[in-house]
């Protein structure tokens, strides 16, 4: 079973009425969707919108989904699109900014801009990324190896035993065990900056 | 299953690797085992340094998950039911309320549509059969009519049908040949008169004229099939 097959799995799972499998899709392609939205605005809250709305409307398209491209590749199309229309509107509407707004009172705008600006939130971010590369930096040669093959090569288990010269249960317990070492502190960091 | 098992068999999950359908159920309904799929598709980002700022992410999950609670729960009719037919079971949605089939509609016209071209396609097929029977039969009822008229001028020596059918047997059949069944039919009820009695006459004019309308009928319908098949 490809990667492709697995998303194929849980699409079947929302297909046939489990709404709760999407959000397996939400968070893993959060990721990669909102990177994308980034590149089409320059505005934090405009990305997070548009990697909302196209995770909406792929969700309410998602009945017609047949499988012939990998969801991600669909997905992605769906991003930009919505990315296309977000600055098409844009465009029509006048760039001032009226403070009399019901969104700039609403309280989820208030909660967005708090999630957003707050500082802590922009330092933790940098941190993650840093200590993410730097714990893999320091993992034992055949972990990190194999979790390289795995994320960036993009291999499957099967590639990755057969370059590594190991069973495939150990290529999965080799990739298991470097993502808890690098989640271990990223944990660590959380609750560093939770204090 | 240990907690580390499970968090062993997340990782290969996520990897593409197979796994028991029990355990993707137990990690929708499992929010730690969300929490970790997560992470561990962070830290995938970050090797791959797709990691978008922290601020993008935090609660980004959270607040989609949120407007999805207003979606209605879309099902996909024709997968369903591919599914119940090949697993022999229907299939049980969890999520109870807020249903739509969205492809429901979709599934059902194109159902409705298969079901609508298959009719036609035998209801053409049908006609075209059933005026080949009847042609076949008009065709063999005037071929014997013809033959038995035929002998009957010919042994009935010294009875003329000129003065009745104004036209000699030549004559008849260059008729036939000419002005089709209609006037077919005229001729040889003059040329009968001679050999049949009234109430043979009769009884097969109005045979005849059911007939023809039959075909008139079915003529009519096939026009019809044919006008909503090809230039619908």
């Amino acid at each position: 079973m490809s990667e492709q097959t697995a998303d194929l799995a849980i699409i079947r799972q929302v297909q046939q009425g489990h709404k709760q499998a999407y959000n397996l899709l939400v968070r893993k392609y959060q990721y990669k969707i909102i990177s994308v939205a980034q590149k089409y605005v320059s505005c934090p809250n405009d990305a997070q919108d548009i990697a909302q709305e196209a995770f909406i409307k792929a969700y309410q398209a998602l009945p017609t989904f047949r499988g012939d491209s990998a969801f991600y590749t669909w997905l992605y199309r769906i991003t930009v699109n919505t990315a296309m229309n977000y600055l098409s509107s844009n465009v029509k509407k006048s760039s001032f900014v009226d403070i009399d707004s019901p969104e700039i009172d609403s309280s989820e705008g208030l909660e967005k801009l708090s999630q957003v600006d707050n500082p802590e939130n922009i330092l933790e971010g940098v941190d993650a990324q840093r200590v993410i590369v730097e714990t893999l930096k320091t993992l034992p040669e055949e972990l990190r190896q194999a979790i390289v093959y795995r994320e960036i090569e993009e291999m499957s288990y099967e590639q990755i035993a057969e370059k590594m010269d190991c069973p495939i249960g150990t290529v999965r317990s080799r990739i298991f065990r470097a993502r808890e070492i690098i989640e271990r502190e990223l944990s660590l960091l959380s609750s560093s900056s939770a204090k | 299953m240990t907690e580390e098992q499970k968090l062993q068999m997340l990782s290969a999950f996520m990897d593409g690797q197979e796994v028991e359908q029990s355990f993707v159920d137990e990690l929708l309904s499992d929010e730690k085992l969300l929490a970790k799929w997560e992470e561990y598709h962070k830290i995938g980002a970050a090797i791959r340094g797709e990691l978008p700022n922290e601020e993008l992410i935090v609660g980004f999950a959270h607040r989609v998950e949120q407007a999805l609670e207003k979606e209605p729960v879309y099902i996909n009719v024709a997968l369903n039911a591919n599914e119940s037919a090949t697993n022999n079971k229907p299939s049980t949605p969890k999520e109870e309320n807020n249903i739509v089939s969205m492809s429901a509609f979709e599934f059902l016209r194109s159902k409705s549509k298969s079901i609508y071209h298959v009719t036609t396609q035998l209801a053409l097929a049908a006609s075209v059969a059933a005026i080949c029977v009847f042609g076949a039969q008009m065709y063999s009822s005037y071929k014997f009519e013809q033959d038995f008229t035929d002998k009957t001028a010919m042994n009935s020596t010294g009875i003329s049908i000129a003065p009745v059918a104004n036209h000699t047997n030549n004559d008849v059949v260059k008729s036939i040949n000419l002005n089709g069944n209609e006037q077919i039919a005229t001729d040889k009820v003059l040329l009968n008169e001679h050999t049949l009695d009234a109430a043979q006459l009769k009884k097969l004019e109005k045979q005849r004229t059911i007939e023809m309308q039959t075909i008139d009928a079915l003529l009519r319908d096939h026009e019809q099939v044919k006008q909503t098949v090809f230039y619908r």
